[in-house]
């Protein structure tokens, strides 16, 4: 098993081709790499290629714009720096927040229309719309309805289901998972996500799309550093420098900034270097297009929605004892990730099995809490002097009964006691020295282990939590061996960005359009709006803007 | 290559350095093993490949001579702490020799370091509670070497709240099942008087003989009840089907139970008012007020709760 350390998570061809992983698509894609012709001189800068539009990002929004594009008579090359498309996407849910009056609502018997899109999307009671740009939101519901009828034109095969979405009338639609096996990055059974992706990733390529794989974006190129048209991209591609032309646009669909520490970090100084984050390793989400754009003037947008205490931009692990325990996105042994994770985690923690403790090994909230509460007191100050920001490391603590109780099996495929997210010990006190991560910055005292145990127990015994109020604990923590599993919160939605307007303009400090870019999916702020739904619209608004170079009103 | 008597006439001497990679341990575990990279230098740069660093004891006395790798290097040199507590010494000693025709004089590293005690930890589990008052219960204690140590033999007390002795046993030969190294004995023990909670602790001092082991304790706590006067059968019945629900957690007043597959958990209690509830992942009951007066079964109805998908989850608005 791997023993995954630090933040490096970047994969290379040759790592994916060692791993042996999925063939078929990486294949197809890689056959991009061998021309890289020069296209000649234009705007007093060299040319590797070119192309109308230079889309960076082979996810959910850079596919939507591919396609848009391509639709309205541009060509397109499309970078990406993973060894295969998808991006986010590919490991979502597939889940798709479209309403406003499409065929599958109709189908449903719901009624639903734009207006009520934009009423609910900015309704000022919920944190979660109440600071979004209202000119952005009405512009995603505007074209709510009409991106779902794209979609599906387009190749993608929703499940005859409607979802609630919380607002007034149910919206949601849902992918079939993607049929074909070997173009699974994980064939855990929710991912529907993939099933969207591959469409428009096909649909895309049929219409003349070129895919650069393993091609990371290094920076763009404008007229003057701050000043006229973007003209490309530079990127990055197996220590070569190629030079893309974008003639009528070019697209950041990076994927947010959720990875990148001190970008994060910007908006909120908790949020340290021990939060890992859903969808690693195959993607992270590492700021290239923010970076890129702020570099040359661009602004970010709309930044209380990255600090509103509400959402789920972070979340509990459903998964302990592994690095990335996000909900519903298990690495499985047959995913090409699988040995890049210390394991696919224990699963189905019933927090009465367990009690949670920071790194200085006291209990912080009731284990079986859930919200911002709970994840105030995870990332609080915790007494390490080593880790006055974050909260460091949270461990989940057990006993063997906990396991026969849960069905777990201890080892692998699931954890590495071996590794560096997971530890057993006889006693208590040996679990705490034990604890030996990246990210535990200072040994975590076993007598305070010790005392939180038995200060649990009573608690067990007596039926009261006098510390933190959980529901009648029920379970000592007695029997060795004991076990610390890694359940530090995971992070997950980037929801601010670049500042655009509602044709995913980009726009800078002066709120000025900085000409010939664009943005769309989680490197555009403005709108804070969990999943797909808004990178699949302004992805295609972006797609179709460029291709008409702004002619259309 | 090294000769053991080197000629007094040959070119000027070369000075020699030894230099660690990085500083000793301040402390080790009496009996076990540091390992020490260091590296032997030459002023001129000669390759001393060939020789060998010499490891002397506090008395002076050659433990090992350990041949220089490439580089003048040497890795993981191994020294062995003794099996008494106290500040140690080796001295490590390039000694003077011919490599070529060149002399290289003799050099000398200190290492010193504190032999310290095994640190020992303890565990105790199998507490029930609560307990009848002034009546026998026993709980299990287990105690661990941090070198894994085979401690079976050795003695281990329990005290009460006030340091008193109050049970004693010996650790058995095999370690508990599922750990490296934690012997355990069940140790029988008698209630105390009344109906209150208590915390005792456990205490392992390691027997003079053999290598030195740090005290450990630990400390557990445990309710004391009036005895039972009813027996009480409280079954777990789903909601929607009425079939009996295996593995649900019982709980009635201070009283603990889980479900067999007869959804039946049996329980022992004085008569009196209680809170009983049941509670199993994926399930949600009322919790209720019972009186017990005489041998009862109680029955709880466990609602399914749906799942939730963290899919569902991520749904805002």
């Amino acid at each position: 098993m791997s023993k995954g350390k630090g933040n490096d998570t970047s994969l290379s061809r040759r790592d994916f081709v060692k791993t042996g992983a999925v063939a078929g698509l990486g294949a197809t894609g890689l056959g991009g790499l061998v021309s890289c012709a020069a296209s000649g001189q234009e705007g007093g800068q060299a040319w590797d290629r070119t192309a109308d539009f230079v889309i960076v990002g082979a996810g959910t929004a850079g596919l939507a714009g591919a396609v848009s594009a391509l639709e309205h008579g541009a060509s397109v090359i499309i970078v990406e720096a993973n060894y295969d498309i998808g991006g986010h996407g590919i490991l979502s849910g597939g889940r798709v927040n479209l309403g406003g009056g499409t065929s599958l609502q109709r189908t449903h018997g719901v009624e639903d229309s734009a207006d009520h899109v934009f009423e609910d999307w900015i309704n000022h009671e919920s944190l979660q719309s109440r600071y979004s740009d209202r000119a952005m939101v009405r512009a995603f519901a505007d074209e709510n309805a009409s991106t779902f009828e794209w979609l599906v034109e387009n190749g993608v095969d929703f499940q005859d289901t409607l979802i609630s979405s919380g607002g007034m009338v149910e919206r949601q639609s849902r992918a079939f998972q993607w049929p074909v096996y070997e173009e699974l990055i994980t064939s855990y059974p929710t991912r529907h996500g993939s099933g969207l992706i591959r469409a428009l990733e096909k649909k895309a390529r049929e219409n003349g799309a070129e895919i650069l794989l393993l091609h990371k974006m290094t920076r763009l190129v404008r007229e003057a550093p701050t000043s006229g048209r973007v003209l490309g991209i530079v990127a990055e591609h197996e220590g070569e420098e190629v030079r893309l032309r974008g003639t009528k646009g070019t697209l950041l669909a990076t994927g947010g900034h959720t990875s990148n520490v001190h970008f994060r970090r910007m908006f909120d100084p908790r949020l340290t270097e021990e939060y890992q984050v859903a969808g690693e390793p195959y993607t992270p989400q590492a700021a290239d297009g923010e970076l890129a754009a702020m570099a040359i003037g661009a602004s970010l947008w709309s930044t209380a929605n990255q600090t509103m205490e509400a959402g789920s931009w972070i979340s509990k692990t459903a998964h302990i004892g592994t690095r990335w325990g996000y909900g519903n996105l298990v690495w499985l042994p047959d995913s090409p990730m699988f040995d890049r994770t210390p394991g696919s985690g224990l699963s189905e923690v019933d927090w009465q099995n367990a009690i949670m403790v920071t790194d200085m090994g006291r209990r912080f909230y009731d284990e079986t809490g859930r919200g911002h509460g709970f994840y105030n007191a995870a990332l609080a100050y915790h007494g390490n002097p080593n880790k006055l920001d974050g909260g460091g490391p949270i461990w989940a603590i057990f006993d063997a009964d906990a396991v026969a109780r849960q069905g777990w099996e201890i080892g692998p495929p699931y954890v590495d006691p071996a590794g560096d997210w997971f530890f057993m010990a006889d006693t208590i006190a040996e679990l705490a020295r034990s604890i030996r991560s990246p990210y535990q910055t200072a040994p975590m005292p076993p007598a305070a282990l010790e005392e939180t145990v038995a200060r649990y127990n009573s608690f067990v015994d007596s039926g009261i939590d006098e510390d933190f109020g959980k529901p009648t604990p029920r379970n000592r923590i007695g029997r060795p061996p004991f076990y610390a599993a890694w359940s530090t919160p995971i992070l997950h939605d980037s929801l601010t960005g670049l500042r655009t307007n509602p044709r995913a303009q980009v726009m800078d400090l002066n709120g000025e359009v900085i000409p010939g870019l664009y943005c769309a999916g989680e490197t555009q702020g403005g709108f804070a709006q969990h999943g797909l739904a808004r990178c699949i619209v302004f992805g295609r608004i972006a797609g179709r803007e460029a291709a008409l170079d702004g002619q259309m009103v | 290559m090294t000769d053991p008597s080197p000629d007094v006439n040959a070119a000027p001497a070369h000075p020699t350095k030894l230099e660690l990679d990085q500083s000793p341990p301040a402390e080790v575990e009496a009996g076990t093993t540091i390992a020490l990279s260091l590296r032997v230098s030459c002023d001129a740069g000669c390759d001393l490949e060939g020789t060998a660093v010499h490891v002397l004891d506090e008395a002076g006395a050659l433990i090992t001579e350990a041949p220089l790798e490439p580089e003048n290097q040497l890795n993981d040199l191994e020294l062995r702490a003794p099996s008494r507590v106290g500040a140690t010494i080796w001295s490590l000693v390039f000694p003077e020799c011919l490599v070529g025709e060149v002399v290289h004089e003799r050099s000398t590293l200190i290492v010193r370091s504190e032999t310290i005690p095994h640190t020992t930890s303890a565990a105790v589990w199998e507490v029930p509670s609560p307990v009848v008052m002034s009546s026998p219960f026993s709980v299990r204690v287990g105690v661990k070497c941090s070198a894994s140590c085979d401690l079976s033999g050795q003695s281990v007390r329990v005290r009460d709240e006030d340091g008193v002795e109050v049970g004693e046993g010996i650790l058995e030969e095999t370690p508990w099942q599922g750990t490296e190294a934690l012997y355990s004995v069940e140790v029988p023990l008698e209630a105390p008087e009344g109906q209150s909670s208590w915390s005792w602790s456990v205490q392992f001092t390691s027997a003079a003989t053999g290598l030195p082991h740090a005290e450990s304790s630990a400390n557990f706590t445990f309710r004391t009840a009036n005895p039972p006067d009813h027996s009480v059968a409280v079954k777990v019945i789903q909601e929607d089907t009425n079939d009996p629900l295996e593995g649900a957690h019982v709980r009635l007043g201070l009283y603990r139970g889980r479900t067999d597959e007869r959804g039946l958990a049996s329980l022992a209690v004085p008569k009196g008012e209680y809170d009983l509830d049941a509670w199993k992942t994926g399930y949600e009951t009322v919790l209720q007020t019972v009186e017990v007066t005489d041998d009862v079964t109680f029955e709880i109805q466990a609602r399914p709760v749906p799942e939730i998908d963290p899919d569902e989850e991520q749904t805002w608005m």
